[in-house]
């Protein structure tokens, strides 16, 4: 990312509590009604800087409806856009 | 060796003076760059029998004038050391339209930078990393001193057709400055244009009083991309010249 240069969209990472499928049952404590949809993203898979991203599109028990993924180390962000 | 006050001063700063035509110096100069050479003080420290085998004599010259062994570079404080430089990185296939935001970026940027000092530009350097791993880079004369994006985009937006193949990264930096914009003559100002220069001024001081980052825009740069934060990014807010 060139220095000086704000991305907007950016993830934040987000504690998600996962079922043994690696299924999302709770996002920042609050449960899953049901996953609306997931996808992978995999991007400069040439480079040393390798993105691979597992997304679920998630409805939380509160109403909301959530976008978080889990990267290639394993730790959950959640996202807007 | 006098390297002190040198170390500091980006490579850029012995281009016009390796005694070699422009696009040669110029790529000499964005190779060091490429190996992370960056600085004279980067220069300086290489060991010369290593810069004489891989650049020559011209990098024999190059290492004399990092180390500060020439009077010419100690003497010439008002060269081109402060060159505004800015790059970003492309997403895979990135192309047309997409390309064209992305250097409508940088140029906002090194526009909108402190280091320009209000300076017009001469010429710029374009450059690219390829995705096979090769550079590319290309000089820009832009005929007349000027600081308006918009005649920066007009000529450099054709350059970019050139790229031999898809770029991983672009690159744009400052390669001569002109007069500051408040320098130069102003040969008419229609009506409509007077509001245009309260609003720059008015743009400019909020600037000055809050730092670079106040005022910014969002510039949608892949609104197609699968990942979210590489759909549109804050760039500054382009300040008209005076």
């Amino acid at each position: 990312m060139t220095p000086g240069v704000r991305r907007l969209y950016m993830p934040w990472p987000v504690e998600v509590q996962v079922d043994t499928e690696g299924v999302p049952l709770a996002v920042g404590g609050v449960g899953v009604a049901g996953v609306r949809e997931e996808w992978l993203v995999e991007d400069r898979w040439w480079t040393l800087r390798r993105l691979w991203r597992h997304y679920f599109e998630l409805a939380l028990l509160d109403g909301s409806n959530v976008v978080v993924f889990r990267n290639s180390k394993g730790r959950w962000y959640r996202q807007r856009g | 060796m006098r390297v002190g006050y040198l170390s500091g001063v980006r490579v850029a700063a012995i281009a016009d003076r390796l005694g070699l035509p422009e696009r040669e110096a110029g790529n000499l100069v964005e190779t060091l760059r490429r190996l992370g050479i960056e600085t004279l003080g980067d220069l300086a420290a290489l060991p010369a029998d290593k810069v004489a085998d891989r650049f020559g004599p011209a990098g024999q010259r190059a290492l004399r004038l990092g180390r500060g062994e020439d009077e010419l570079l100690v003497c010439r404080r008002h060269g081109t050391w402060d060159e505004l430089a800015g790059e970003i990185e492309l997403a895979e296939g990135t192309a047309g339209d997409r390309l064209e935001r992305a250097l409508e970026l940088l140029i906002d940027r090194l526009l909108a930078s402190p280091g320009r000092k209000e300076r017009t530009l001469l010429s710029l350097r374009l450059g690219a990393l390829l995705g096979d791993g090769g550079n590319w880079s290309v000089e820009q004369g832009l005929g007349r001193p000027t600081a308006d994006p918009r005649a920066l985009r007009i000529v450099l937006t054709p350059r970019l057709e050139e790229l031999p193949a898809p770029a991983i990264s672009l690159r744009l930096h400052s390669t001569r400055f002109g007069p500051r914009a408040a320098d130069q003559l102003q040969l008419a100002v229609r009506g409509d244009e007077s509001r245009r220069h309260r609003l720059g001024a008015a743009l400019r001081e909020v600037r000055a009083a809050q730092g670079a980052d106040s005022l910014l825009k969002v510039l949608p740069v892949d609104g197609a991309s699968r990942v979210p934060e590489r759909r549109a990014l804050l760039t500054p807010f382009p300040v008209p010249s005076r």
